[in-house]
Order: C-alpha cells, then structure tokens, then sequence
C-alpha cells in the first residue's frame, strides 16, 4: 500500500529560483503549498551554478527593451521562443532586484555605488555566484516561512484524472517512502535535461524528470531540439586530461570589470595560438551561436576536438581584476593556473534547454491544473526568466486552486506507479549494470551523436544505440542493494527510463526540423529557411503515441531581419 | 600500468538499517592528472558500476553537497585534487543515512535560528539601495561566499565537545547580515545565547579547511563579538577579564604592582629611558601572574643569561598586549592597549621583541598599527640553533611530543622552530601527535575560552590521553594557556607523574645547563 497520501492546494516539483520563488509566491496569495525537491533545497538545481542576471532596461539606453529582446528572441534559438513571455520577464527584471535587495542579496557595485554590468545585457550579484546567491536568499525565505518541504524527493509521475493534472506520485528516497500526492494545481519547475549530456552545466540531478513526466502526461512540449551550448566550460591547463565530470567554471572568455567601468576582453586562441574568433570575443558568455561555429569550424579542421585544443588567454588581464570580480579567481588558485602565463583550455558543453514545457503567458501548460516555471519550460531561461515565471506560474496556480476541487486520486494509477517505482528494486541480474553506468552511456551517445551540428545519419544512429541500451542494456539495469535507505541507485534507475525517453524525443524531433536555426545546426541543411521552418515544433502524446503538430512562430513584438 | 597510474581508494560503506557495523571497500581507479576526490568517486560508482551513496550536485563548488572525509580531512570532493591513496568517509557528528551521505538537516535547523538574513525595520522603498563597494560590504560579499559544505565543523575540534553546537558556518550566516547597514534585528543576542559564539577559540582550523577561504575567525567572529559587546551581549566571566584589562592591565584583575614579583630574585635589567633596548622582553600576562607560567618566564631569563645575551624586561611597566581583547570584540580597549603599548615601546626606544606568548607575538605582529620588530621565543632560539650559538651541556633522556599553539602554527605558520629546537636538545626522542601542525586540536585556552568554558570533556584531556599513549613523558608545549590546560588536564586524567607539560623553555633552560636546573634558581 502506499504508506502516504499528501494533501496540498498546490504542488511545487522543484527546488531551483523558479520553484521556491513559485511556493513564496503562492502563500502571499493564500495557497497551502508544498514544495518537493530531487535533492536538497537550492542545492540540487540548475540555479545554483547560474551567474549573470539580466540587466533591466532602466540600467541600459533607453532604447534597450526592444534591442534587447531581440538581441536575446535572435540568439536564443532563432525567434522560435515565447517573446511576450521573454518580454515580460526582462521588464520585471528590475523589480527582481529591488525585491532581492530588499532581502539583503547585494548587487555588485563599483566603488562609487553604480551597478557593475557585464556587456550591456547583464548585472550580477557577484559574477559567477549571481543564482547562488539568489537561491540562497529565496531558500532562507522559504525556510523562514515553515512551507512545508519534501527534500530527497524525486516526482515519478503525474496523477491525472482525464486530462486534468490532480497530484503526483514521488519517492522520497531517504526514506525510501513512496508517497501519493493530491493537488488542486500542480507547477512543475523541475529543471531542464542538461545531464542528458556527457559534458554539462547542469548538476546530476538534472535528467530531464519534469518533462518528461509532463509529455508522458499528455503536456505539449515545444522547441526541444533547440538547446543552448556554452562554449568556454570545462576549464583545464593545457597538457592536463579532462576530467570526467569535468570542473564547469565560465572562465571565459568572459568579460572582466575593472574599477574604470572598462572590461577586459579575454582571447580565444586556436591550438596554433592564434586568434581564431576575434570578432566574438567581446560577446559574453561564450553562449553565442557564432562562437560555437567559430569552435565548430576548428573541431571539423581537425585542429581542436570536443574536448580540447581550444584555449582562453587572460595573460592581459591583471590579477587584481580577476580577483576583485571574479568568483573562479580561488579556482584558478587552487588548480595552479597563473593567467600571467598559463593559457586555459575550454571545452564546450551543453548548457539550457531552449526548448520545454509548452507554456502560455500564465505559465499554464496545456493540461488543466499544470503551470511549470523556469529552465523546465520552453524559452530562454535564465535567472530573471526563472523569477517570472515562477511568479507568475504561482498567481495562476493559486488562483486556479481557489476555484477548484480536490479530486480523489486515481488508486489504478497509484498501484502502477508504485508497482512500476518498485520494480526497478531488484538486484537481478548479479553481472548486470548499474544504473549510474547506464546513464553514462546515455549521456555518451549524446555527446557523440547530438553535439552541436548534427546530422541524419548520426541521430539515426543515435536511436539505433538509444534503442538497443533500451532493449538490450535495460533488462540488465539492476542494484547492488534492495535497501530502501538513501539508495540514489534507485533513484537514477528512474532516471535512466525519463533520460531515455527524453532523449528518444530530443532525437525524433531534431530529425524532423530540417534547416539550421541558431542553436540547431544541421550539417546537411545547413541553411536558415525562415519560409518553411519559421515554426515551433509541438510535440505531444496522445495515448502512447507520439503526435507532432507544426505551429508558425508567434512574432509579437520583432521578427528576423530581411534578408 | 604501473604503480603510480592508480589511485588506490577505500570507501567507507554503511547501510544503517542493514548493516551491524560499517566496512570500508576498496577500489583501484585510473590517475589522470588534474584528478579529483569527486572524480575518484564517480569512477567507481559510473564505470566500475558500485552503488555508493553519496551526495554531489553542481559539480563547481557551489552548492556544498559533496564534502567528505579524505584521510581524515574535510574535503569538498569536487574542489580538491585526489590524493594517490585515500579513505573516504563521511563527515563525522551528523547521523550516517547511507555510505557517505549524512543527514544534514539539524544542521538547517540550527543555522535557521541564527536568522541568517536581513532584518530591516522599514521596507526598502528606494532602489538601488545606498551601498558602496566599501570595506564592510566587500566582507558581507566574501562572507556570502560560503556554500555551507560543513567543512568547517568537521574540522572544528570544538564540535568535538559540542555536536550540536551551530559552528563556524552557522555564525557566518548569522555574521553576514550582522553589519548589513539595514539590518536591525537582533543578531547580537542570537549570537550570544544560541549562537554560542564565545564558543569559538579561533584556533583557525575552519579556515585552514575552508574551499572558499573565508577567514571565519576575522571576518565573522570577531566581527560579531564586537557587536556583541557593544550591545553589552557577554558573559559575566569574559566582562570580568575584559574589566580586569581595562582596570589593571591583565585579565585576570591582578595587582599591576605585582606584574614583576617573578622576577625579584633574578638577574635581570628593567627598561631605563637613558638607554635603548635592544632586546625587550615581552613577558606576557599570564607568565606575571600564573605561578605555574611563572616559572616558564624564569626559564626565559636563565636561559638568556645563559647565552650571555643582553636583554630588558618592561617590569610593572608592563600591560596586557590586547591579543585576547581583540578577539573578544573588545575593539575600544584594545585600540587603547595599542597607543599604550607603543608609547611605552617608544619611550625605551625598544628595537627588538621576543615573547613568551605566542597570542603576544601575535598581536604585536599582525594586529598592531605600526609594524615591530618581533618573535616569539621559538623563533629566536630558532635562529641561535642555525647560528650555532647554543651550546648544550645536559641531556634530557625523554620521549618528548609537542602541541602547537594556534596562535604560533595555524595563525602564523610557525611550525619549524619549535620541533627544530626539540630535536636539537641531545637525548630526546620526539614523536608528533596524530593531529598535529596545520591539523593541530586547539587546547581550549585560546580566543576568551581561557575565561569560559564550554561543558564537556576538555579537548586538552583527550591531548594528553593521547599524548600518554603515544609513550610520551613530556608534553612540550609553546604559549603559556596550553601549559595551563594541559597541566590541568593531565591532573583530570590522572597522568600526574605519568606525563609533565612543560614549555618548550624549560626543556631549553635544563639542556643548557650542567647540572639540574630547577626554576628556583
């Protein structure tokens, strides 16, 4: 029997900004929340490891709003997002900080108290800490508020009644209790697919649950092909290895504030030493879709690979600098890199998902009772987006709950669930895999065959091995112990069939967008075709089967350039 | 592959609703270079396909999931290199949940009642608020720099007594809002009553451990001490030390017109205006007053006249070096001990000081306004032995161990000397505490503790239970407070004829003597 049955007006999957900011959200409007988490509180998510913050237009030219967002509707996967809902979220941005500074976070400032911004477009707390120390600040609040919290608890499924989302089902693992819960509304907020990859900003935990168990619940998912990459992750001293869960520190190239107000510009060097993307190298990040190409082109060259042979330079940057705004600066101490001398060597990897949770301007999503909020939904997300959609995925959750019933849970489904839950707790076949080294294999067959610029023959072949791990690997998926005590195995054993069925539909979709798009790069369409492709691929399940719907994109406030 | 390719790693491995007792499994894992803990982990659990518990998130130090015992010392797995053999286990005074994962959550709990947040009395109307990047927000910034990994109070010898306790992260969080120019709450109060601060010894241990580097013992405590005392938040045992300062120049309230009564029957020249002193020597507090101490500042002087070398002590001239006070928030007076002290300094033109103490070497080197020529005794005799200017004369047959003082080793790594001077003397046979130089365990006297005491078994008894069972017949030591402590806790553990605790001056003042040296003479 399940040993519990939760009640709440609303349930939050998610402990990252969006869903914290969600569950404060949803009491000031008098919802009784409970919020789950896979991991612990502000500890497990995306958000932690985020470091910039959007500048709100008032800190920019006054013309910014609109150059602004569609420097980020043109970056971000090319015009396929949400634009009022990315619009929306840049004009709250400034209220963010007011409210976050109001809580005590302290925006970066230069000696004589102006915000520090990186490039036009982004303000930080403290480059490289900005998520960090936002999560911080909204989990002290949450904590402060007693709402109540499920850390170590990983959503399975959703509970549905007709297409109605009513609850959820969750294994807390700690205990190993498998918990039935009943909601009036449901946000989901539980991240993107980052760890889909071999090489990747996100944590461990972030295998693509949320949607996942949202798609399998019917939701509409859009642009998942599109996913964002980070060209200057993976730090390492030229000569050294890579490590394998590698060390992800956004060296650069990027910007460094001096006490004038100027930045340093890092340089971008080929395995030659020269300088091979001299045009981008002012552009923050290393998010852009030019950089990736500039890095691309080296790797089809033949003079640097996915790993390696591509270098930062910061031997023009003084170390005061680098030390006064810089969070890696103890990283690099530690790791012996003098930037005087040392060249650093980067690697690309994969970064957000641009692509998600088919959401409205109310963050509802397609199922009647479901919001989701933050890096789990479509759009670019970053922190300020996470905050909005948060906000506003909560207001409407709340309002919904005001206005609706609590309905009985579905115990067939329950029963499933559970039966499904505890059927990945055996220890059978003695030689067989453990789930953590199935999900290596599945991150490897991304990394190899989902990079950056694809092609049909290598997703072709990616379904082919994603679908023999499914038939052949799978079956021998077993644990070393059947113990219900924190057994994280148990968990990554559930994770193994989302990351699976994810990654199958990453895969299926990309298949069928034939155009390179920003983020989306086709070897062999390697064109922008605006007249065919301008278009979201929708993606849905309809009673197990997968059912696409191709949708014109939404051009509410700018549209591409002509051409 | 040969040897050196492997890292070899045993792995503490406990299911506590199965298993009786826990068991260590141990794995060999490919070296590459730039390896670390965490990487040493995933190998097994990702290619080798056993199911460890183990909690990691981010990957980049930024959440503080993933720290673990690594051979005995806190480490955050994702920040530090691996070593070649390690044991991995999990960080100690938190219930084992499985393997290497604690449950971490009366940790929440406690550091959620240090309101770790900003408490301001009226909304912020105005944005952006009036801050400056100036000193005080700059620290508020490196203070937000904790991840909370709990490094620090695996590390901190005081949990060791108190488990409970919040520790040094805790009082960061409280710390890092405490001097917010918003904040008017009451985070002095908490800092005193549940926030345990005078705790602390500010041995420096949390910072040695800490990823992040944050100097909890300066940028937090004191900090927040000072707070406390401005808000009048002390126990009544450290206001009367405090007073005893202020009043009569030594903590402990004693007549200043006694300061020098140790010294009457010896040989020993006073300070004198007509002239300049070359050496000073700075006697210290409780080597003035403390007969036990005393007889180390007798060791001092037998010994320096000894080698023939010329040298002043201030007499009743002398006052507390405000070490103590500082670390205790005392701010006021302890800025007032500094303009005493250099004036005095000033008015016999002293060159050159060495001290008993190494909390006197301390504040004369790194707190003081003016910078001054000074050692701690360690360090002089230090240089006489590579100078060839000690002569010894007498053996000391015994198997001698030593503590190190924090405020020599961990604040101003300073761990040479001592142990040079030791070896140097014939006929000792020295042997180290497990836990010694930067991983040394605070006696307890430091940062206040010598006038409050926090309950439970000392930390020096179990010092010296070790120090016993290591066959040691002496227990040398540095600074006046571990000779204090540990003398104490060799009678609290009834080692009295077992193991003396004698300054490293004495063993000195014996070796360079012929024949028996006693203190009284």
């Amino acid at each position: 029997m399940i040993e519990k049955v939760t009640e709440t007006d609303v349930l939050i999957i998610g402990g990252g900004v969006a869903g914290t900011y969600a569950a404060l959200e949803a009491i000031r409007h008098g919802a009784q929340v409970l919020l789950i988490t896979k991991g612990l509180l502000g500890k497990s998510c995306c958000s932690v490891e985020a470091q910039m913050f959007l500048c709100p237009p008032q800190y920019t030219p006054p013309d910014n709003l609109e150059k602004h967002l569609k420097q980020r509707v043109s970056s971000y996967g090319g015009y396929v997002i949400n634009q009022e809902n990315e619009r929306n979220a840049l004009i709250s941005a400034s209220e963010f900080m007011h409210q976050l500074e109001e809580l005590g976070l302290y925006w970066r400032r230069y000696p004589d108290g102006e915000f520090v911004r990186m490039e036009r477009n982004t303000i930080a707390s403290k480059h490289g800490d900005t998520g960090k120390n936002i999560i911080e600040i909204l989990a002290s609040e949450f904590q402060r508020k007693k709402i109540p919290l499920l850390e170590d608890t990983a959503a399975t499924r959703l509970l549905t009644k007709g297409r109605s989302i009513i609850g959820a089902m969750a294994i807390n693992y700690a205990s190993g209790e498998i918990i039935a819960l009943r909601a009036k509304s449901v946000i989901i907020a539980a991240g993107p697919g980052g760890w889909l990859w071999t090489y990747s900003t996100a944590p461990q935990s972030i295998t693509g649950d949320g949607l996942i168990m949202a798609y399998r619940a019917g939701a509409e998912l859009t642009n998942i092909e599109f996913n964002l990459w980070h060209m200057s992750d993976h730090v390492r001293v030229p000569g050294r290895k890579l490590s394998r869960a590698s060390f992800r520190q956004n060296i650069g190239p990027s910007l460094t504030p001096r006490d004038d107000k100027s930045m340093w510009a890092p340089v971008w060097l080929d395995s030659k030493g020269r300088r091979f993307m001299e045009e981008w190298e002012k552009s923050l990040g290393g998010l852009k879709h030019e950089q990736a190409m500039a890095v691309i082109s080296q790797i089809r060259k033949g003079k640097a690979t996915k790993t390696s042979g591509i270098y930062a330079s910061l031997k023009h940057v003084s170390a005061e600098d680098l030390e006064k705004y810089l969070s890696l600066w103890p990283w690099l101490k530690k790791i012996g890199i003098d930037t005087t001398k040392d060249l650093l060597e980067v690697g690309m990897c994969a970064h957000w998902m641009i692509g998600g949770i088919e959401v409205s301007t109310k963050f509802e999503t397609t199922l009647p009772g479901l919001y989701a909020a933050g890096g789990v939904t479509s759009g670019a997300t970053s922190l300020a987006e996470c905050l909005y959609s948060g906000r506003t995925a909560a207001r409407h959750a709340s309002e919904f709950a005001k206005t609706t019933e609590s309905l009985p849970l579905d115990r067939q489904q329950i029963m499933e669930e559970k039966e499904r839950i505890l059927s990945f707790l055996q220890m059978e076949p003695r030689n067989g895999f453990s789930p953590a080294q199935i999900k290596r294999r599945i991150r490897e067959i991304m990394w190899e065959k989902m990079h950056y610029l694809k092609n049909e023959k290598n997703m072709k072949q990616a379904l082919h091995m994603l679908h023999q791990v499914r038939k052949d690997v799978v079956p021998r998926m077993r644990l070393e112990s059947d113990t219900k005590r924190f057994n994280y195995a148990h968990v990554e054993a559930l994770d193994v069939m989302n990351m699976l069925d994810l990654a199958e539909l990453i895969v299926k979709i990309s298949l069928i967008r034939k155009e390179s798009r920003k983020q989306f790069q086709r070897e062999d369409y390697p064109e922008t075709d605006n007249k065919n492709w301008l278009k979201n691929i929708v993606v849905k399940n309809e009673e197990g089967h997968m059912k696409i719907d191709l949708k014109p994109v939404r051009l509410s406030y700018v549209k591409p350039d002509e051409d | 592959m040969s040897n050196t390719d492997w890292v070899k790693v045993k792995i503490f491995r406990y299911d506590p609703s199965r298993d009786k007792k826990p068991r260590y499994e141990a794995y060999k894992v490919p070296f590459f270079d730039g390896m670390r803990v965490l990487d040493t982990i995933l190998y097994v659990t990702d290619y080798l396909g056993k199911d460890i518990s183990f909690r990691w998130s981010c990957g980049s130090g930024r959440c503080g999931t993933c720290a673990v015992m690594v051979n005995g010392e806190p480490k955050l797995a994702c920040w530090e290199p691996a070593e070649r053999e390690m044991i991995i286990e999990p960080l100690p005074y938190f219930p084992i949940l499985k393997d290497l994962v604690i449950d971490r959550s009366s940790y929440d709990r406690s550091v959620l009642e240090m309101k770790p947040f900003l408490q301001r009395a009226v909304p912020l109307d105005k944005f952006p608020e009036d801050l400056k990047h100036d000193d005080n927000i700059a620290i508020i910034d490196k203070l937000g720099e904790c991840i909370h990994c709990l490094s620090c109070l695996s590390a901190c010898p005081i949990l060791r007594k108190a488990p409970l306790w919040v520790g040094p992260s805790g009082l960061v969080a409280l710390a890092k809002y405490s001097t917010h120019p918003g904040d008017k709450g009451d985070k002095p109060r908490i800092a005193y009553s549940e926030g345990e601060i005078y705790n602390c010894t500010v041995c420096n241990r949390c910072k040695e451990v800490c990823p992040k580097e944050i100097a909890v013992p300066d940028i937090a405590i004191e900090r927040v001490r000072a707070l406390c005392v401005e808000r009048g938040c002390i126990s009544p045992t450290i206001g009367n030390a405090l007073e005893g300062v202020y009043k009569y120049g030594n903590p402990w309230g004693l007549s200043p017109t006694k300061r020098s009564d140790w010294a009457e029957d010896l040989k020993v020249k006073y300070v004198s205006e007509d002239e300049s002193t070359e050496l000073l020597y700075f006697v210290g507090c409780a080597a003035s007053y403390d007969p036990r101490a005393q007889k180390t500042a007798r060791a001092m002087v037998y010994s320096l006249n000894t080698l023939g070398i010329d040298f002043s002590i201030l007499g009743n001239e002398e006052i507390c070096c405000g070490n103590e006070v500082s670390l205790l928030g005392e701010k006021g007076l302890f800025e007032e001990l500094t303009v005493k002290n250099l004036a005095i300094f000033d008015r016999y033109d002293v060159k050159n000081i060495v001290t008993t103490s190494p909390h006197c070497f301390n504040a004369f080197s790194n707190r003081y306004k003016r910078k001054l020529q000074v050692k701690h005794y360690t360090q002089y005799f230090g240089d006489l032995i590579d100078s060839r200017k000690l002569n010894f004369l007498s053996e000391i047959r015994k198997v001698v161990t030593y503590q190190d003082p924090c405020f020599l080793g961990r604040h101003n790594n300073l761990y040479d000397d001592p142990r040079k001077i030791i070896n140097s003397i014939p006929g000792v046979r020295f042997v180290e505490l497990s836990e010694s130089r930067e991983r040394s365990v605070c006696c307890e006297g430091g940062g206040g503790r010598m006038w409050y005491d926090v309950q439970g078994e000392s930390l020096s008894e179990a010092r010296v239970r070790e120090a016993v069972d290591l066959g040691a017949n002496k227990l040398a030591v540095a600074c006046p407070f571990c000779l204090l402590t540990l003398d104490d806790a060799v009678k609290t553990t009834n080692n009295e004829g077992i193991i003396q605790v004698v300054d490293i001056l004495e063993l000195l003042a014996q070796a360079l003597t012929k024949h028996h040296y006693s203190s009284e003479t």
